[in-house]
Formats: structure tokens, C-alpha cells, sequence
């Protein structure tokens, strides 16, 4: 027999072979095997649910919850930039209006000794200043600088009192004056009278004068203050500038006044 | 798994079959199972010479194509794929238990010893299986086979599977597929020769 024949021989027997088949409870072991895995991985899966991460446990549900630290410190910061840069202005601010409640809590109590026309209580301010106008003379009012002007800047309401009843004093005074004639040949003691009238009315137009001063000084810091807020100035800055306006102010119109008050000191001592 | 067929299944390809087990199609699986599973029991007994082991080794191939479906790629076909998993775990099963003896084709002297030594020695696949003695003494020519020349020989022979099929699956050149399965054939040939040959003496 040649190679050939002899393999085809072998073909044959191999392929006689009976087909050899699965027993029957072959698919059911492939089922209960099958079956084993599921749970494995079943189980799996409810391990890893019932134990989460730390940051699950501390953050619950959230699903990406490694950004939970990040959010608060953001947040914070936030925070902190709002108190410090935001809210700056704010509590600068409530610092003065404190700081000006506590001067007028206690300046009052320590000036009482002083007898001024703003040291009047604001309530009884007008009675007190019409029986004063007629009471004091008005040379016995102060007109040589002793004025507190910053007495007057903080009790606004007093000063505007002071000066309607300057202004109700003026038209008491001023009119009848101006229409009186002074004639010829008048007695000495007529024109003493007649001089301290007048020297009473240049008074009374000082007082007018210095309070309108005051207001005017008031109108342009209340400006100054408001344009210094809307500018981007440090509270301390500002604080100083503000302060410094005032003194100026103030100063300019101090001397203004005395240059009057000296001026009319003059004219009584001429005459 | 019922082991019914799904209607409309089985007229389905096996690439098609695949992809819809890999779509948790369980029904494509079963139906894979059914139409693969006789087929790799009689490879794998032919291969292994006993039939618990080979059911053993189906199950577990058949398990492996549960777990791992998605490393299916439908580049070759998928009785190619599925073969060459089947051999793999074959080899892998048979190192693990260790029984994967090689038979001396010496031991036909000894008159009195059975001539061969199943890997199961009770009971032998051959009481199950209805088959008379020449089948017997074939099977018993193939277990004396090299490992290489007895799957290859399994493949082609028994299986009836492509040359170019059987290079995919055991990944080496068409030639030398050839070359080997007839190799095995002489072998064969030559080891059945020595059974009856013996046989013939005995008588």
C-alpha cells in the first residue's frame, strides 16, 4: 500500500468514529455554573455599594464628591474677599456714624459749663432764643472767636434754629431803623443811642454771616464727603482728607469773621 | 438557559449569534450552546479520551465565552475563535489536574497490562459510548498521539475542518498544516498496525 492509500484508509476509520454527543444533564451543570457566577457578581456589586469612599461618607450623595473640598474653599475665599475688599466701605462707614454718636453722647455733658448760644438744648431752642434776644444785649454776646464751630457742625439743627431767630431779630430790628430818618441837631445822647443801635445791627449781621458760613461749609464737606465716596480712596486716606477740608474750611472762615469782627471793633473805637 | 431553541435563531449566522450575546442576548447564547455543544464534546473527548473531562472542559469553555464575549472581534470566524479557546482551556484543564499522561506505544508488550491508561480509570468513556472494539482501538491510536499530531488530526479528520481554518486556530502556516496532519496520519497508521498487529498475536 503507497502513503496515499494508507492515509485515505485512516481518513476513513477516523471519520467511522461515532459522533460522540453531550449527556443530558449537560446544559443543566452549564446552568448551575452559569448560575454560581451571577451572585459572585451580583455580590460584587452590592459590596462595593454598601461600602462608599471617604469622601461618599462625608459628602453623601454627590456624585463627584472629591470636588466637595474644592466648592467650601472657593466658597470661603469668597467669603473673606467679600468682608475685606466689597464691604469695606460699609464698615467704615458705621465707624463714623458710631464714632459721632459717642462725640455727641459726651460733648455735651462736658460744655455745659459754657455759656453759648449753641449750647442750648435743640428743644427749647426756640423760646430760649427769642427771650435771649431780648434779654442780652448784644454786646454781651460772644463775638470775639470764641464761636465752636465744630460744636455747630455737629448740632445742625441748633444753628439753623439760632439763625431763624437771628433772621426774626433782624427783621425786628432792621426795619424800623431803616426807615427812621436821624435829623439835624440831634442830642448826644440820642446819637450814643442811635450808635449802639447800629453797632447791635452790625452784630446781629456777623452772626448772620457766620452762620451762613457754617452752612456753606457744612453744604461743601457733605460734597467733598460724597465725592470721596465715590472715588476708590482708602478709608484712612479719606478720613484724613476729610478731616483736613473741614479744618481749611473752617479756618478760612474763622478768619473771615475776625477780620470782620476787628474791622467793626475799629469802627466803634473811631468812633 | 432552557435549552429550547429561540425561534428565528437558529437560522441565524454564528458572527450574528455572537453580537447579539454581546448585546446581553441571553437567548443567542443558548443558542450558541446548542448548536457548538456536541460538536466540542466530540472534539474534546477525541482530544482528552474522556468524556466527563471533555463535558468538564465544554462547560468551562462555554463559561469562558459568558465571561469574556467582548473579546470576540469579528475579524475571524467565530468557530475559528471558538476553537482555539476550546484548545486553550483543554491544555490549561489538562495541566492543572495533571493527568495529561502521554502513552508509551511500548506498553502494547506487555500482554497480560491493559495496553492503555485512561486519564479516568472508571468508567471508561468506552462503556458509555456504544462503540465496537475498532473504535475502541482507534481512539485508544489517537490517545498515543503527540499532542500536536492528535489535535490537528482531531481537526481535520474527525471535525472536518478547512486547512486554512486549522492554521488560524493553531496559528501556524498552512504548510506546515499540512506536513502535520499527515505526520499524524502515518503515526496513526503505524500505531494501529502495532494494536492489531498485538491483537492478531493475542488470537
Amino acid at each position: 500500500m503507497t502513503g496515499k492509500e494508507e492515509n485515505n484508509e485512516i481518513r476513513k476509520l477516523l471519520r467511522s468514529l461515532p459522533a460522540v454527543k453531550s449527556g443530558n444533564d449537560f446544559l443543566e451543570k452549564l446552568d448551575r455554573k452559569i448560575a454560581t457566577l451571577e451572585p459572585e457578581r451580583k455580590s460584587a456589586k452590592h459590596f462595593l455599594k454598601e461600602k462608599p469612599g471617604i469622601f461618599e461618607r462625608t459628602f453623601g450623595g454627590i456624585k463627584s464628591a472629591w470636588l466637595a473640598p474644592a466648592l467650601g474653599l472657593s466658597a470661603a475665599v469668597l467669603f473673606v474677599f467679600y468682608i475685606t475688599f466689597l464691604n469695606e466701605d460699609k464698615i467704615v462707614n458705621e465707624q463714623k456714624i458710631t464714632n459721632t454718636k459717642t462725640e455727641e453722647k459726651q460733648e455735651p455733658k462736658n460744655t455745659t459749663g459754657n455759656t453759648s448760644t449753641t449750647e442750648v438744648s435743640p428743644s427749647a431752642v426756640p423760646e430760649n432764643s427769642e427771650k435771649k434776644t431780648e434779654n442780652v444785649k448784644p454786646h454781651e454776646k460772644d463775638i470775639t472767636g470764641n464761636f465752636d464751630y465744630k460744636e455747630s457742625e455737629k448740632f445742625p439743627a441748633r444753628v439753623e434754629q439760632n439763625n431763624k431767630s437771628l433772621d426774626q431779630d433782624q427783621a425786628t430790628t432792621k426795619k424800623p431803623k431803616l426807615n427812621v430818618a436821624i435829623p439835624e441837631g440831634i442830642t448826644k445822647d440820642n446819637e450814643n443811642k442811635l450808635n449802639e443801635e447800629k453797632s447791635d445791627n452790625k452784630n446781629d449781621e456777623i452772626n448772620n454771616q457766620e452762620s451762613q458760613m457754617i452752612e456753606e461749609s457744612r453744604a461743601s464737606s457733605n460734597e467733598k464727603k460724597k465725592m470721596e465716596d465715590k472715588s476708590m480712596k482708602t478709608p484712612s486716606e479719606k478720613m484724613e482728607e476729610f478731616e483736613n477740608s473741614i479744618q481749611k474750611s473752617i479756618m478760612d472762615k474763622l478768619n473771615a469773621v475776625n477780620k470782620a469782627n476787628l474791622e467793626n471793633l475799629r469802627d466803634k473805637v473811631n468812633k | 438557559m432552557t435549552g429550547k431553541r429561540n425561534p428565528g435563531y437558529d437560522k441565524l449566522s454564528d458572527e450574528l449569534l455572537i453580537q447579539k450575546f454581546q448585546k446581553e442576548d441571553i437567548a443567542a447564547f443558548n443558542e450558541i450552546v446548542l448548536r457548538y455543544k456536541d460538536r466540542l464534546i466530540n472534539f474534546l473527548f477525541r482530544y482528552t479520551g474522556n468524556l466527563e473531562t471533555a463535558e468538564d472542559i465544554a462547560q468551562d469553555t462555554f463559561i469562558k465565552l459568558y465571561k469574556n464575549k467582548h473579546m470576540y472581534i469579528e475579524i475571524a470566524k467565530f468557530s475559528t475563535w471558538f476553537y482555539t479557546v476550546a484548545i486553550n482551556e483543554t491544555n490549561t484543564y489538562l495541566r492543572k489536574s495533571k493527568k495529561n499522561h502521554t502513552i508509551s506505544v511500548d506498553s502494547f508488550d506487555d500482554q497480560d497490562k491493559p495496553v492503555f491508561e485512561f486519564q479516568s480509570n472508571d468508567p471508561t468513556p468506552f462503556d458509555k459510548i456504544n462503540i465496537n472494539d475498532e473504535h475502541f482501538f482507534v481512539q485508544k491510536a489517537i490517545n498515543n498521539l503527540d499532542d500536536k499530531h492528535r489535535e490537528i488530526i482531531i481537526l481535520r479528520d474527525i471535525q472536518n475542518l478547512e486547512y486554512e481554518e486549522i492554521s488560524k486556530i493553531l496559528d501556524i502556516p498552512l504548510g506546515t498544516v499540512r506536513s502535520r496532519i499527515n505526520r499524524a496520519r502515518e503515526s496513526l497508521h503505524l500505531t494501529l498496525q502495532k494494536i492489531f498487529e498485538n491483537k492478531a498475536i493475542k488470537r
